[in-house]
C-alpha cells in the first residue's frame, strides 16, 4: 500500500484528531500519513508528516497543497472528525485498476443522522438549477449496498488518483470558504470522461464535530449554500436549456427572497453575484476543455444505483 | 411570577427518530435562536436541555450571550440521566461500551433495526459521537455550576477543567412546619417517611424491603410522591405494591404539592432518602432538616456529602435493605439516637443566599471580554466567512443596490436580458404577502403552543392517577375537556395553514407570471411549467 498517501486536514492538535489517529496510522501501513493544520508544529505525531496550512488558506487550499505534497499515486483526503472501520482502505484500493476512475468514496456513515449515508450523492436538476441530492438522507434509508457511481467525492473522505486531481487543478477556491468545491470537482471529472465510485464495503463514520468548518447558524449555512449553488451553475452548466433558465431562475430567487423575507437567499444570491466575474472566468477555462460527457450524460451516468 | 415570561416547547423522547437528535435538534435550536434574537438577553442561565437541544449552547455562543449552565443531573454523562442500568445496577463509572447495549435497550426506536449489511459500528459511533458532541458543547458556557461538590468532581473527572465548574448549592425557602411538642404521634406510632417520585433510582423498594424486616409493630411507612414510568420500566409501582404485600402499615399517599409539605413533614418521625443513584444535591434531605427530622440516607454521592459523612444524619450502604432496617430499628428504639442526628434549619442554605451568589456569577460572566470565545477556538462566521459579515454590515439601501447591480451584470453575461426592474416590481408585490404571512405565522405559533400545553396538561392528569372513584371520574372529565379544547385549536391551526398555502400560491403565481414574461423575451420558456 505504499502508493497511498493519507491526508488529514485538522484545525489543530484536537481531541478528535488524537482519538482517530492510531486507527489511521495502522491503516496507512507502509504508506505515508500527512497532517495539515494551521500550525504544523502543533500536530507533530509519530509516523506523520506535518504540513503547514497555506497562509490564509482554508480547507480547499490545504487539500490542494497536501495533494501536491503527497508522494503516493493515490491520495486519501480525510476530515479529522472521521473514524474508520478496520480494513476500510482495502475495498477502496480494489478499484485502483479501473482506468477511468477519478475517485472512490467509502460508505460514509453519519452517526448524527441515525446511520444514514453521506457519500451516496446524486445530481439533481430543479427549476434549471443543477444541484446535489442525498437519497439516503432524503429517504431515511441506511441500506446502500451496491458499489456504483456517485455524483462527486464527498469531501469528508475520498480516495483520489493524484495525477488526475492535479490535472484538474484540484478544488476550486471559488467555493471557499466552505462550500461546494467537492461537487464542482466531481462534475469536472465526469465531464472529462472520468468516474467517481461509491464502495460500500469500505466503512467510515463522519461525526461532524465542526472543528474544520466552524459553527454557522441555519441562516449562515443557507446563505453559503445558495451562493455555492448559483456559482456552480454560472461556472459549469453548458446544457442550452438549463443555461437559458439561469437568469430567470436568479430573478425568481431574488423575488422569492424579497417577497418572503428570506434573507439567507438574498445574501447567498448577493455573494454569488459578487463572485460572478470569477465564475465567468473559470467558465472560460472550462469551455476550452473538450467535454467527454454532456451535462445530461453526467446526470445519467453519475446516478447512484440501489 | 411577575415579570417572568414563559415560552414552552413540547418535545418528548417519543418525538425523536434517532439517538443523536436527543442531544442536537436543529428545529429546537432554530426556535431558540429566534427567541434569542428577539429577547437579546444580558445573561442566560441554562438549567436542563433534555428533550430540547444542546446546540442551544452553540446558538448562545454565536450570539455572544454570557451563559451559565447548572448541571442538575448526570444526563450529559448518561442519556438515562441517573447512571442506572436497566438491570438495576448503578454505573459507578461511565463505560461507553456498556452504554451501547443499554441505550439500544432503552430506546430501540432511536437506533433503527440491525439490518443485514449495515455497519455494526454505527451504534458504537453514535454513542461516542454524543460523547464528543457533549464535550464540545460543555466547553461553551462561561461557567458550569454543580449543586454539590461531589457532582462537580464527577464532571471534572470526566474532563471538564476544574476552573470551569463551580459548586453552588441550592437554597430553599424557609417553611413553617407545625412540629408537635411530643414528636411521636398521639397513638405512639413511629412514622417513617419517604418524599419524592416513586421510581427505581430513588430506591423506594429498598426502603419497603427494609421496613418489612423492621419487626416493630408500631412503625408505619408513609410513602409520599407520584409514580412515573421510568424509561422502559412501567411496572415499578406494581412491584412496590407487591413488595408491600398488603401490609396495612404501609401507605401510598400519592402526589403532593409544596403547600402540603409542612403538614406532611410534621407527621413524620424520621425521613429516609434511599436513592440508589448518586443524587446531585437532594432537596428532600434539606426539607427534612427544615422540619428538624432525623434523616437517613444512602452512603454515596451527594447524599454522603450532604450528611457530612454521617455527622448530620445516618448513612447506610446503598441498596442494603438489611443495613437500613438495622438503622431504623436503632432510631425506633433509641430516642437519644434520633435527637443526636435531628436536623437543623440552619444547615439549609436560604434562597436569598443562593440568589446573592448567582447574581455575583451573572455579574462575573456578563463582564468577561466576549473575545474569549474566539480565543478558545470557537469558530464563528467572522472567521469563516468574512465576506458575508461585510455584507451584513452594509445598510439596507446599499444591499439592495448591490443586488440590482449584480443582477444587471448577470443579465449582461447572458445577453438580451435586464432583470433588475423586474426584481423591484416583484419585491413590491411580494412585500404585502410577506407581512400577511408573518402575522399568520405568529398566530400559528401561539396556537401550537396552546395546543401543546393542553395536551401536556391532559397527559399529566392521566399520569397522576386517582385515589378514589370520584376523583377518577373528575380526572377523566377534565382530561376529556382538555382534549376537546386541544382539538379545537388543531382545527383553527388547519384553517390557518390552508390560508398560508393560499398566500404562498398567490406569490408563486406572481413569480411565474414574471418568469414567463422574461422567458418570452429570452425566446424560450420550455424549461418552465405550463402557463397557469
Amino acid at each position: 500500500m505504499s502508493q497511498v498517501s493519507m491526508v488529514i486536514s485538522t484545525a489543530g492538535a484536537s481531541e478528535a484528531l488524537a482519538e482517530g489517529l492510531d486507527d489511521l496510522r495502522a491503516a496507512a501501513g507502509e504508506g505515508e500519513l500527512l497532517l495539515i493544520a494551521p500550525r504544523a508544529d502543533e500536530v507533530q505525531a509519530d509516523g506523520c508528516r506535518a504540513l503547514p496550512q497555506p497562509a490564509g488558506g482554508d480547507w480547499v487550499a490545504s487539500a490542494n497543497e497536501a495533494v501536491r505534497a503527497a508522494r503516493g499515486e493515490w491520495v486519501l483526503l480525510l476530515h479529522e472528525d472521521l473514524r474508520v472501520e478496520p480494513g476500510f482502505l482495502g475495498p477502496l484500493l480494489q478499484h485502483r485498476h479501473e482506468d477511468d476512475l477519478f475517485a472512490v468514496v467509502p460508505r460514509v456513515v453519519l452517526p448524527r443522522e441515525g446511520g444514514l449515508i453521506e457519500s451516496v450523492v446524486e445530481m439533481v436538476v430543479e427549476d434549471g438549477l443543477v444541484g446535489a441530492g442525498w437519497p439516503s438522507l432524503r429517504e431515511r434509508e441506511r441500506r446502500w449496498l451496491r458499489s456504483g457511481p456517485v455524483f462527486f467525492p464527498a469531501s469528508p473522505c475520498a480516495l483520489f488518483r493524484r495525477e488526475a486531481f492535479l490535472r484538474l487543478g484540484g478544488f476550486d477556491p471559488l467555493f471557499t470558504p466552505r462550500g461546494g468545491a467537492d461537487m464542482d470537482l466531481g462534475f469536472r471529472a465526469w465531464r472529462r470522461g472520468m468516474r467517481v465510485v461509491y464502495e460500500p464495503a469500505s466503512i467510515v463514520y463522519h461525526g461532524g464535530s465542526g472543528s474544520l468548518e466552524g459553527s454557522l447558524d441555519a441562516r449562515d449555512e443557507a446563505a453559503v449554500r445558495w451562493r455555492d449553488r448559483l456559482l456552480f451553475q454560472w461556472k459549469n452548466v453548458t446544457d442550452p436549456e438549463w443555461l437559458r433558465a439561469q437568469p430567470a431562475t436568479a430573478l425568481a430567487l431574488a423575488a422569492q427572497g424579497a417577497a418572503l423575507g428570506d434573507q439567507a437567499l438574498l445574501e447567498g444570491l448577493d455573494l454569488a453575484l459578487q463572485a460572478l466575474p470569477a465564475a465567468l472566468k473559470a467558465r472560460e477555462g472550462e469551455a476550452r476543455v473538450a467535454a467527454a460527457r454532456s451535462d445530461r450524460e453526467i446526470l445519467r451516468d453519475s446516478a447512484p444505483e440501489r | 411570577m411577575d415579570g417572568l415570561s414563559v415560552h414552552s416547547v413540547v418535545h418528548n423522547f417519543s418525538d425523536t427518530d434517532h439517538f443523536f437528535r436527543l442531544y442536537a435538534n436543529p428545529e429546537i435550536e432554530r426556535v431558540f435562536d429566534e427567541h434569542l434574537a428577539r429577547e437579546a438577553p444580558d445573561v442566560c442561565h441554562v438549567h436542563h436541555l433534555t428533550c430540547l437541544s444542546t446546540t442551544m449552547l452553540e446558538a448562545l455562543k454565536r450570539r455572544g450571550v454570557p451563559t451559565v449552565m447548572t448541571l442538575h443531573d448526570s444526563w450529559l454523562l448518561c442519556p438515562r440521566g441517573q447512571r442506572l442500568h436497566p438491570s438495576g445496577d448503578h454505573c459507578a463509572t461511565i463505560d461507553r461500551e456498556r452504554c451501547i447495549d443499554c441505550m439500544r435497550g432503552t430506546w430501540p426506536h432511536l437506533f433503527g433495526p440491525a439490518e443485514p449489511g449495515a455497519p455494526g459500528g454505527t451504534d458504537r459511533e453514535t454513542v461516542r459521537e454524543v460523547d464528543r458532541h457533549v464535550r464540545r458543547v460543555l466547553a461553551l458556557p462561561d461557567l458550569l455550576i454543580a449543586p454539590s461538590e461531589f457532582h462537580r468532581r464527577e464532571f471534572v473527572a470526566w474532563g471538564v477543567p476544574s476552573e470551569r465548574i463551580r459548586a453552588i448549592p441550592h437554597g430553599l425557602p424557609r417553611m413553617t412546619v407545625p412540629v408537635p411538642v411530643a414528636r411521636r404521634a398521639p397513638d405512639g406510632r413511629f412514622r417513617i417517611g419517604y418524599l419524592g417520585t416513586l421510581i427505581p433510582s430513588k430506591g423506594v423498594h429498598v426502603l419497603v424491603e427494609a421496613f418489612s424486616r423492621l419487626e416493630r409493630p408500631d412503625a408505619t411507612l408513609e410513602l409520599h410522591g407520584e409514580w412515573f414510568p421510568y424509561h422502559e420500566d412501567a411496572g415499578y409501582l406494581e412491584r412496590l405494591r407487591e413488595l408491600a404485600a398488603g401490609d396495612p402499615r404501609i401507605t401510598f399517599h400519592g402526589r403532593y404539592g409544596p403547600a402540603q409539605l409542612p403538614a406532611i413533614l410534621a407527621e413524620l418521625d424520621v425521613l429516609v432518602v434511599p436513592s440508589i443513584w448518586f443524587e446531585t444535591f437532594s432537596l428532600t434531605v434539606r426539607e427534612g432538616w427544615l422540619a428538624r427530622l432525623p434523616v437517613v440516607a444512602s452512603d454515596h454521592g451527594a447524599l454522603r456529602e450532604a450528611l457530612a459523612e454521617g455527622r448530620r444524619g445516618r448513612l447506610f450502604p446503598p441498596g442494603d435493605a438489611a443495613a437500613l432496617a438495622s438503622v431504623l430499628r436503632e432510631l425506633h428504639d433509641n430516642p437519644v439516637a434520633r435527637d443526636t442526628i435531628r436536623g437543623r434549619p440552619e444547615w439549609v442554605r436560604t434562597v436569598e443566599e443562593m440568589v446573592r451568589e448567582l447574581k455575583g456569577v451573572y455579574q462575573e460572566v456578563g463582564t468577561r471580554p466576549r473575545g474569549a470565545a474566539a480565543a478558545a477556538g470557537w469558530s464563528d462566521l467572522d472567521r469563516f466567512h468574512p465576506e458575508l459579515c461585510r455584507l451584513r454590515g452594509l445598510p439596507q439601501e446599499r444591499r439592495s443596490a448591490r443586488l440590482r447591480e449584480g443582477l444587471e451584470t448577470l443579465g449582461r453575461a447572458f445577453p438580451g436580458w435586464g432583470p433588475a426592474a423586474a426584481y423591484d416590481a416583484l419585491a413590491r408585490e411580494g412585500s404585502a404577502l410577506r407581512r400577511w404571512a408573518a402575522v399568520r405565522g405568529e398566530e400559528t405559533r401561539a396556537l401550537e403552543e396552546e395546543r401543546a400545553r393542553l395536551r401536556q396538561e391532559a397527559r399529566a392528569l392521566e399520569a397522576r392517577g386517582a385515589r378514589s372513584d370520584a376523583e377518577l371520574e373528575a380526572l377523566r372529565r377534565r382530561v376529556a375537556e382538555l382534549e376537546e379544547e386541544a382539538r379545537g385549536k388543531e382545527r383553527r391551526l388547519r384553517e390557518l395553514e390552508a390560508d398560508r398555502a393560499r398566500a404562498r400560491e398567490r406569490l408563486e403565481a406572481v413569480s411565474r407570471s414574471w418568469l414567463h414574461r422574461w422567458a418570452d423575451r429570452l425566446g424560450g420558456g420550455r424549461h418552465l411549467e405550463p402557463r397557469p
